[in-house]
């Protein structure tokens, strides 16, 4: 082929293949060392846990509530090497919670780690500063607040551990503020957040709730209002009815849990209006209360409901009612038995089947 | 003439271990990106949490009685805190049902589903008695996008994660998986995860208690295939909102976006891939910002075939597919309406995926013709070979390092020795023997050929013994028609419904008549 561009001897290609081959080698040994120094690194840093283990988990029970063991127990784990009693100290923070935690966060602390993952916050690897701040989501204290709070929500996993730590040893304004510059983008994004309400104290949740209206985020927005509803309701009662009248079905749907945890009559009547909701959602979300069943009122909604367009309209009306009991339950029966419309009958038919063992063939 | 030809040969060649190079770089970063975020010890808390979101496995299974009991026990053990199982019988002709039935105490159920999405009649829904929380539906036999769309009628939570049956999921996945809804700034629609081969690993009551090696070199091989399409093929496109395919055999949606495109396109080979695709394209078009996201822990294990003949079937059915979903979406292909996946990923699959198997097929027979005709120079030959294995060794190599920086599971044992001499064995023959299949695969798929091939299973007890292998009936998957007449009450009530809410249904329609 010696007409041809490359397959000439002289040519770019054929003159720089031998280069590129010995370039390709050196670069497969020295991926076949990095496989191995890994392997064996891992194999290392095994055996030195295990020896740390063998060496100090006999006296940790003790150094975990006693503060003389405790120093017996940091002056014999300082004969280790740093890195392997890190790995040792944060398996164990990781799996345990409450004051056991606690307590191995003051150890954390006292060999010096909080101080270290505190300096790796102004780290310019973006890797590294996550990892500290998962660690100081675990053993940070309000002495931590400060640095944490200097944290710039650059992406948005450091931006959900900073409000984590803050809901924990900042003070209630960190969170609002940190709540405030938040964007969620779907509803499936909230469970960590909700998460980080749920732990607020309730002072600091009375601040989030106050400043309600400063929340721009429709998912956090509910989310307040929604852990409000459980937690305390009064706190979150003045802003029934913006939530209730919002354009936002997130927020609509807030309005229904705040009604649903008020324990006036008002507020069942006001529940009743939501029936008619625009949004499948709320409609549904009104029906999951439970309390609709108690008067005569509430269960005629929830049977109107059994004829809604919704699957899950139909099918939560149908719950409630056949969890209800009493007359819920017999209402609902009737339904199952009587009604001409085939939804109905038939959101009923399978909720007793399946809420009730009930079968429409003997009732008939 | 013949310049051309070798400038084309090598232009491909350095652009296809160019990008693959690339891809390795990419996902090694997101490896360490995704140990920077994972957070084990929120595990403990999604066990707590009221807000932990529900989550449902739809686990299509035809003919499956050698392995739908343990993968069931698996789905069970799987330690989610909220989960439903919904296991779908394709019209299975053995003992699939009657197994499930007797295990686990299954008693029929008057359920009513909402028929969002096509699908086969349903003969029967069945709950157990012994756990209430697993569901199986009994159908007719309509293909694994059929069952899929079954399933996810009766799926009322807001994610779903479909499974094949023969599929062992590890402890703690799916809060892996779920975890990834959480945290990425976008709206994640699809996760998959890291599938590891379960021939050779040690299994008892669905659990894989440890990780083997499989004796057969055919396996083996298959290892280094998932090491290198999983690590590198897929999660280097995360930072592009990610890869073309998701596998079928363990991903987790989001399940309101999967019924608003439709569910998944019945009498199509690569159901998975079309799905994600469609996605793309759906939320691209719709200026929804959103994310399919890949993650590198194995979480999953997989039967892989043991026989040369169904190795055969199964990459002749892969390239089937992909060209399918790639062909039904080709007005994506550079078309910057679609951004980073119409420009860069769509491409990406069409050029080295799609026309790859061709393309170096070509490179072969070019190579011949020039030793017949007498016209190679040997020196460049060789030196143009050496190169080609080097890369491509290079780029085995480097996928074992992203495994072992990603997971230690495969080096429990010192398999490091094994593993390199298996990747560097490959080359000779076993990449050949796929490339053949992959062609097969193409051809058919230009004459119009649809069916899914006969696979082989084994008890999933049995793997690490390698005890004789079963021949199963064919997962047959007829052309459905293109649409169904609805007709029962759910699809009456569908109608009912304000056109926001019946999107699924509808969307599903205009896809298909698209």
């Amino acid at each position: 082929m010696g007409h041809d561009l490359l397959f000439q001897p002289d040519n770019f290609v054929a003159k720089n293949l031998p280069l590129a081959i010995f370039v390709q080698m050196g670069l497969l040994s020295l991926h076949i060392a990095a496989l191995f120094i890994l392997g064996a690194s891992a194999r290392q840093r095994q055996k030195r846990l295990f020896r740390l283990e063998r060496t100090l988990s006999a006296d940790l029970p003790l150094a975990l509530v006693d503060t003389d063991a405790a120093r017996a127990w940091l002056q014999s784990a300082r004969m280790f090497e740093e890195s392997t009693l890190k790995a040792f100290l944060l398996a164990r923070l990781e799996s345990t919670g409450g004051d056991t935690r606690h307590s191995y966060a003051h150890l954390y602390r006292e060999l010096g780690f909080v101080r270290q993952d505190v300096d790796h916050l102004r780290s310019i690897w973006r890797n590294r500063k996550r990892l500290a701040l998962r660690r100081l989501s675990l053993v940070a204290g309000p002495l931590e607040a400060p640095a944490v709070r200097r944290v710039k929500g650059d992406d948005f996993f450091s931006q959900l551990v900073t409000a984590q730590i803050l809901a924990r040893i900042g003070t209630p304004d960190d969170v609002l503020q940190r709540l405030k510059t938040t964007r969620l983008s779907s509803r499936l994004m909230e469970q960590p957040w909700f998460v980080i309400i749920r732990s607020l104290s309730a002072d600091a949740l009375a601040h989030v709730v106050a400043h309600w209206d400063q929340l721009e985020d429709p998912y956090l927005a509910k989310a307040v209002l929604a852990v409000a509803a459980r937690q305390d309701v009064t706190m979150a009662s003045k802003w029934v009815d913006i939530a209730c009248k919002s354009d936002s079905v997130e927020l609509r749907i807030a309005g229904v849990a705040l009604l649903v945890a008020t324990p006036f009559p008002q507020a069942r009547s006001r529940l009743l209006g939501l029936i008619r909701d625009e949004a499948w959602q709320v409609r549904a979300r009104v029906c999951v209360c439970a309390e609709l069943t108690q008067t005569p009122i509430g269960r005629k909604g929830l049977l109107k409901a059994l004829a809604d367009p919704h699957f899950w309209v139909r099918h939560h009306a149908a719950t409630t009612l056949a969890r209800g009991g009493g007359e819920a339950q017999s209402d609902l029966k009737q339904v199952a038995t009587t009604l001409t419309d085939r939804y109905a009958t038939d959101a009923a038919r399978e909720t007793l089947e399946r809420e009730c063992g009930w079968h429409a063939g003997s009732a008939e | 003439m013949n310049a051309w030809v070798e400038i084309g040969i090598l232009c491909y060649f350095l652009l296809l271990n160019g990008c693959y190079t690339i891809l390795v770089y990419i996902a090694g970063i997101d490896i360490l990106h995704q140990f920077a975020v994972r957070r084990p010890e929120c595990d403990a808390d999604a066990w707590q949490e009221w807000t932990t979101p529900p989550v449902t496995i739809i686990a299509p299974a035809y003919n499956e009685e050698l392995t739908i009991i343990p993968s069931v026990l698996a789905f069970l053990g799987s330690g989610y805190p909220r989960l439903s199982i919904v296991v779908v019988n394709d019209g299975s002709r053995d003992g699939t049902l009657d197994l499930l039935r007797r295990r686990f105490a299954l008693e029929p159920s008057n359920m009513v589903t909402w028929r969002r999405l096509e699908s086969k009649p349903v003969r029967g829904i069945y709950r157990s008695r012994t756990h209430d929380n697993l569901l199986v539906v009994d159908k007719e036999n309509g293909g694994k996008a059929d069952a899929l769309n079954a399933g996810l009628n009766l799926c009322r939570s807001p994610l779903v994660c479909c499974v094949d049956a023969d599929t062992l999921i590890e402890k703690g996945a799916l809060l892996r998986m779920v975890g990834c809804f959480f945290h990425q700034k976008d709206r994640v629609i699809a996760v998959g995860g890291t599938l590891r081969v379960a021939n050779g690993c040690t299994i008892r009551d669905g659990v894989v208690e440890a990780v083997g090696w499989p004796k057969g070199w055919l396996a083996r091989f298959q290892v280094f295939e998932y090491l290198r399409s999983f690590l590198f093929g897929r999660m280097g496109f995360n930072p592009l909102r990610g890869s073309l395919i998701v596998s079928g055999a363990f991903a987790m949606f989001d399940c309101e976006a999967v019924v608003k495109v439709g569910g998944y396109l019945r009498g199509c080979v690569g159901e998975d891939m079309e799905l994600i695709i469609r996605l793309h394209r759906e939320f691209r078009r719709r200026k929804i910002p959103y994310r399919v996201h890949y993650i590198a822990e194995p979480i999953c294990y997989t039967q892989v075939p043991e026989s040369v003949r169904t190795l055969g079937r199964q990459r002749d059915r892969w390239q089937r597919g992909l060209c399918d979903a790639l062909w039904r979406h080709r007005n994506m292909c550079f078309n910057p309406r679609y951004g980073a996946t119409g420009m860069i990923v769509y491409p990406f699959f069409l050029f080295f995926e799609f026309f790859g198997p061709p393309i170096e097929m070509l490179g072969y027979l070019w190579f011949t013709y020039c030793i017949v005709a007498g016209e190679l120079n040997t020196e460049f030959a060789v030196l143009f070979a050496c190169t080609a294995f080097l890369w491509g060794l290079l780029i085995s190599v480097q996928a074992i390092l992203l495994e072992a920086v990603a997971s230690t599971r495969l080096f429990e044992r010192p398999l490091r020795g094994q593993l390199l001499f298996t990747c560097f064995a490959e080359w000779f023959g076993y990449r050949q023997l796929s490339l053949s299949y992959r062609l097969r695969g193409l051809a058919k798929y230009f004459m119009g050929a649809k069916s899914w091939g006969r696979m082989k299973r084994r008890s999933l007890g049995s793997l690490s013994k390698h005890g004789p292998a079963h021949a199963g009936p064919p997962y047959f998957t007829p052309s459905a028609p293109r649409s169904q007449g609805g007709g029962d009450l759910e699809a009456e009530a569908a109608s009912r419904v304000s056109a926001g809410t019946t999107v699924g249904g509808k969307g599903a329609g205009r896809q298909r008549a698209a």
